[in-house]
Formats: structure tokens, sequence, C-alpha cells
């Protein structure tokens, strides 16, 4: 898979520490469990995004298809918490600059 | 936030600028997040996955005209449930046994054995407090999806932590997530035209 373009997101050492949601102080998640939720879970139009840690692919959106997803994100980051996620975002011809999209 | 009404639904959307800066993905990943969980706490919701990017506001109507019946009828379902998962995993893989071809099927099976049992101790233990439950296996792990009635997450919280586990094993609970893992096929992937 030609991976595109490589957009790194920030560091992420926190990715173990919760993320308190605003209104809900006992509602605590973790940014893994929200970037695999937000990402992974729901209804799929169409897009193409990969998420990779420390080189490894973790999500792949593309053409419908999941191929894998970020539980091993979690176990890996167990152990190297002081790696830098990056998001992949191949060029999709569908995708203009400047389009409405649902959020 | 923009609102498109369709019949009794209603798609909230916003508009983004494409591409957007690379380093606020991860804080607009988390204000989706918090959008979509801040309604999910009053009413079921169908979240569209990051980035579903519709070419104009009219691809977006026309979307809902041609698929909003599922929608309402997956919302009505799944009213009254969440999400909660489990995943278990092994903490570690450990090192091969390597001496044999045989050994090393024997140590890979039992490690299997291993998780097939705690998966189906978990299934027997979270079986009555949910009304659905499936299992995907995941690399060296399961997850565990249930849906759980409304005021029902600590309940399944306590049971999932209850199940004794065995020590090369690990186990995260999470939730309460809208119930994505029940949505039928015909929502959670329709077919757009012109959008493949």
């Amino acid at each position: 898979m030609a991976p595109g373009r490589r957009i790194p997101l920030l560091p992420m050492q926190n990715d173990f520490e919760s993320v308190s949601l605003a209104g809900h102080p006992d509602e605590d998640v973790s940014l893994l469990d929200i970037l695999d939720h937000v990402l992974n879970a729901g209804v799929v139009i169409h897009g193409s995004l990969v998420i990779s840690v420390a080189g490894v692919d973790l999500v792949y959106l593309g053409l419908n298809v999941i191929l894998t997803s970020v539980e091993t994100a979690f176990r890996n980051l167990g152990v190297a918490k002081d790696v830098v996620p990056k998001v992949v975002i191949p060029k999709n011809k569908g995708i203009a600059e400047s389009k409405r999209s649902l959020r | 936030m923009n609102v498109l009404e369709h019949d009794e639904l209603r798609l909230l959307w916003s508009e983004v600028e494409w591409p957007f800066e690379p380093s606020t993905f991860q804080r607009k990943a988390i204000e989706f997040h918090q959008t979509v969980h801040h309604l999910f706490k009053q009413t079921a919701v169908i979240p569209f996955r990051l980035l579903s990017i519709f070419d104009h506001q009219q691809s977006l109507a026309d979307f809902v005209a041609r698929h909003g019946s599922g929608f309402i009828a997956d919302l009505e379902r799944l009213q009254d449930v969440v999400q909660m998962e489990c995943i278990i995993f092994f903490k570690s893989p450990g090192l091969p046994d390597l001496s044999s071809g045989s050994a090393y099927l024997r140590q890979k099976a039992g490690l299997q054995h291993l998780l097939d049992e705690f998966g189906g101790n978990l299934h027997t233990a979270l079986s009555p407090v949910s009304a659905g439950l499936r299992i995907k296996e995941v690399k060296n792990g399961k997850r565990i999806y249930c849906q759980v009635q409304r005021g029902q997450e600590d309940l399944f919280r306590t049971t999932a932590q209850g199940v004794k586990m065995p020590d090369s094993l690990e186990r995260r609970v999470s939730g309460p997530w809208p119930a994505a893992e029940f949505l039928s096929e015909s929502v959670k992937m329709p077919e757009v035209a012109g959008q493949k």
C-alpha cells in the first residue's frame, strides 16, 4: 500500500493517561481508546487513513475495509511509551481542499 | 456545528478545512469524540468515522434520503443500550520454544487454550448482563463487545473484572461507547453513489 503523505501526530507520551471528558469527570478513557473508536467504529462512507506507531501501521480505512486495529498499540505502547505515532493519509482522489465533512 | 433534519433524524456535521493542519489532528479527534459522547449521554447515536467527507451538503442530504430509514431503525433498536468492551491479551508474548517444531506448536496451542478458556469464562460471566455479545479475534488476544442496558455499566465492569484471570493475561475494560459494533451492515457500510 502506498502510504501517501505522512503526517506526524503530537508525541503521545500520555497514551495511557486518562483524558477527562469535560462535564463527565467520572468517565476516563485513554487517548488510544478515543482514536480507536473515532477512526475504527461507526459508519464508513469513504476515506483513507492509516495510523502508525513507530512505523507499524495500526489502522487502515480505505475502500470500506479495515485491515487491522489499534489493540497492538496498547501492547506496544505499554513497553515503549516514548514512541511517536504518526497518521498517514494516503492521497484520496475524491477529496479536494476545503470540503464539507461530517465530524 | 450544523444540523441536517430528515424526518426523525438529526445529522450533525461541520465544515473542515482540507487538508487540515496535521498538528491539530489529535485535538480534533478528541473534540469529535467529546461531541459524539455528549450526545450519546442523552440518546442513541450512530457515529460516522472521523473524516467521513461529503462533497457538499446536497450529497449529504441525498445520502440521508437514501439511507435514513435504516438509520432510524437502528437508532430505535439501540435506543436503550450502550456498548461495553473487554479486551484480553497476553502480557508479553514471551520467548518461543524453538527446541523443536512440536515443542513450539505445543507452546502455542497451550497459550491459545489459556486465552480461549478465559474468553469462555468471560463470555459466560458477561452473558447475563449483556443484551448481545460479540467476540472478535485480534492478534494475541480477543476483543469482547457487549450490548449493555444504560445504567448497567458499573455492573458490567464489576462482572468483567471479577472473572479470575491467568497471570499471563491482561484485560482492559472500557465504555460506555455508542453501540457501533451492533449496527446493521447496511447502516455500517452503506453504498454511496459516486463515492467509492
